[in-house]
């Protein structure tokens, strides 16, 4: 099927491509189908989440271990009742990143990745109960 | 709006899984105890609205490379 894309124009995508967010990213409650555009098998990298059924609504993310090893947040599965995780193996989790003007001022949302079973490719957009992790995580450190 | 009014200690129930207990009452503090099953998420309104506005912020990002941004953030941490 063809999409329309915020980066690269009209693509055609495969309908298993498809992640679907039972409810949307926050915000967005009302939109559900969106794809990884990009590279999403390599770690190092930035790919688009492109939403299916709105050309504009497409954000930048990346996998946080991308620039904070560290990052193991604790999540429950059966906080992820609607993914239907069977394995936290099948989970990847990205951080939606904001590119500001001064992109040395890039931020990452270490507070509510974006969870994905790449079993079944359902998705969310879940809430860390956990203060250390900030909506507006500076990407670079010190720099 | 249903508005209620409860004594501390006093509860309320939201269909018959979630259930909301007014805790303590100190001043203009109000402690407030939730039973909900797992599925339901429970946030602070701030929280949800910092996050929705943090997500329009970042889809404002526009059309940049992305090779040219991960380059950027690979470089930085390997110098």
């Amino acid at each position: 099927m063809e999409i329309k894309t915020k980066a690269y124009g009209p693509l055609t995508i495969e309908p298993t491509d498809i992640i679907t967010f039972q409810r949307g990213p926050i915000g967005f409650e009302d939109k559900h189908k969106f794809v990884l555009l990009g590279n999403p098998e390599v770690i190092e990298t930035l790919v688009w989440l492109q939403s299916v059924e709105d050309e504009e609504l497409a954000f930048v993310v990346a996998q946080p271990r991308f620039f904070r090893p560290d990052y193991n947040p604790s999540v429950h599965l059966d906080e992820l009742e609607e993914l239907d995780v069977k394995d936290e193996a099948d989970l990847l989790v990205y951080s939606i990143i904001t590119v500001p003007a001064e992109v040395n001022k890039m931020t990452a949302n270490l507070r509510a990745p974006v969870v994905i079973n790449v079993k079944n490719n359902r998705a969310g957009q879940i809430v860390l109960n956990d203060d250390r992790y900030k909506i507006k995580e500076p990407v670079f450190v010190g720099k | 709006m249903l508005v209620l009014t409860r004594k501390k200690g006093q509860a309320l129930m939201i269909g018959d899984k979630i259930e909301i207990t007014l805790l303590e009452i100190q001043g203009d503090q109000v402690r407030i105890g939730i039973n909900a099953p797992r599925d339901v998420t429970v946030l602070r309104k701030e929280l949800y609205l910092d996050i929705s506005e943090e997500n329009k912020k970042a889809l404002q990002t526009e059309n940049c490379s992305l090779d040219d941004l991960t380059q950027i953030i690979k470089n930085s941490y390997t110098d």
